[in-house]
């Protein structure tokens, strides 16, 4: 089976995934994760460990930043065309319930946000900008750093959805100075799904939305206001946590970064005989620097048929449709239909490669 | 012939795609059943024999020899779906 599906979930560590289930199953162990925390924040540069919120995924904790943020977020909330449905349905609601303004800004025909769009996009009535490191249909990694600086110099906050950038490309909280970072754990970070973290930077203050236990401080009556149990009401997913630890040393160990750089190569390749091919419809590939995701239709198939056919008869995992992105697929002139995205990363192999271009060539009607 | 239909769940577009699960692998007289609803093609140069049936409203795929097909329903489908499940049901 040749797996192409990494913007949506990374193959499963299973192994490692069930020696944590036996670990767990023979201890019982529930402790506050501080070695998880901290081994996290030394991954993305992070100072403390206190302000790393643990949830069940981007959803869940988007919603709680997002819900949690009323005091930053002034009139109007500013985002961009690149976000999943995780960020837009929350704005969504926040807009049709309580009225709160949205604006987009869109990319170019590519996925490229332009730091003057963002620029002139922030004016006295935005507290709050919730932007895309790189987005899951084009993998167009975003100039966070320059963006994160002008949205502070404007007095707007940050909360940036880095589903896809962590654990494919180095991100330091030091260098990019966001007050938010949402991640998943089942992505690049090779964990679990159902887990997700957020780093809250200190200053950012999102006040509680969801309420419950925590483990400490039972007789009070309110939501215990220190981090992370502000943002951690709930039992919280033991098992995929303590597992991330190991798919962080996994990650470290196998050197991700000059692995993602071998996948870039051999991704940039791969584009060059797609682009030969007079049957492959090749779409919003830019030249920016980009996560490896192409998407793709070929003449004479649906989306939904050519991907069947890629895993039914070749065996290859991709996947089609608007990948729950439909601003991005708007842009990219592909809805409502989408296309078949191919995703990689570090296991896929050269081999993988030609095979998927020897199946393209194979399918031309 | 027909024992479990399901939808399937997906960031898809507009459309719907449901799985149906047959008593018996597909063969070339099922396949010639269900021609009432649209084109047929087989591709017989493919790995797996892959074959489709397709109209402005439905789609459907599957491999020769497995026992479940995937039916894709367009906006503005109405009696494809009874049509299908009827035929899936009459034949033994």
């Amino acid at each position: 089976m040749i797996y192409c599906n990494w913007a949506a979930t990374a193959p499963n560590r299973v192994n490692e995934n069930f020696n944590m289930l036996n670990q767990y199953i023979r201890t019982g162990y529930t402790d506050s994760f501080m070695d998880v925390r901290e081994k996290l924040c030394g991954f993305f540069a992070f100072d403390n460990p206190y302000r790393l919120v643990f949830g069940s995924g981007l959803t869940d904790l988007m919603n709680k930043l997002i819900f949690g943020s009323v005091k930053y977020r002034k009139e109007v909330i500013l985002t961009t065309c690149t976000e999943h449905n995780s960020v837009l349905r929350p704005l969504y609601h926040l807009n049709a319930q309580q009225g709160v303004g949205l604006r987009f800004v869109t990319t170019d025909k590519d996925g490229i946000l332009k730091i003057d769009d963002i620029e002139k996009s922030i004016n006295d009535d935005v507290g709050l900008l919730i932007i895309n490191h790189a987005s899951n249909v084009t993998g167009v990694i975003q100039p966070i750093k320059e963006i994160v600086e002008i949205a502070h110099k404007r007095g707007a906050y940050v909360i940036v959805d880095c589903a896809q950038t962590a654990g494919r490309i180095d991100i330091s909280h030091k260098e990019i100075g966001a007050d938010a970072y949402v991640m998943s754990a089942h992505k690049g970070l090779m964990g679990m799904s159902g887990l997700g973290f957020a780093l809250i930077g200190e200053g950012f203050e999102p006040e509680p939305v969801f309420f419950g236990g925590t483990g400490i401080y039972s007789e009070a009556k309110e939501q215990p206001y220190e981090l992370p149990y502000r943002l951690e009401a709930g039992t919280p997913n033991y098992i995929a946590i303590n597992s991330l630890k190991n798919s962080i040393d996994y990650l470290i160990g196998n050197e991700y970064i000059r692995l993602n750089a071998e996948c870039n190569k051999m991704f940039q390749l791969f584009v060059e005989e797609l682009k030969g091919m007079s049957h492959v419809e090749l779409i919003g590939l830019s030249t920016q620097k980009s996560l490896p995701i192409a998407n793709i239709r070929v003449a004479g198939y649906s989306v939904e048929e050519l991907s069947y056919i890629l895993l039914n008869v070749f065996d290859i995992i991709a996947r089609h449709g608007i990948h729950c992105a439909p601003l991005m697929h708007q842009r990219l002139n592909t809805a409502p239909f989408g296309t078949v995205r191919l995703s990689f990363g570090i296991t896929n192999t050269e081999k993988d490669f030609d095979y998927i271009i020897n199946t393209l060539r194979r399918i031309k009607k | 012939m027909l024992y479990d239909v399901k939808l399937k769940d997906d960031c898809i577009g507009k459309y719907k795609i449901y799985i149906y699960r047959l008593t018996r692998p597909v063969d070339r007289g099922i396949i010639n059943s269900m021609e009432v609803l649209g084109d047929t093609e087989v591709f017989t140069n493919f790995p797996k024999p892959y074959f489709n049936i397709k109209s402005d409203y439905i789609l459907i795929k599957g491999v020769i020899g497995n026992e479940r097909i995937d039916v894709t329903y367009y906006e503005g489908y109405s009696k494809e779906k009874v049509l299908l499940e009827n035929t899936l049901e009459k034949i033994t």
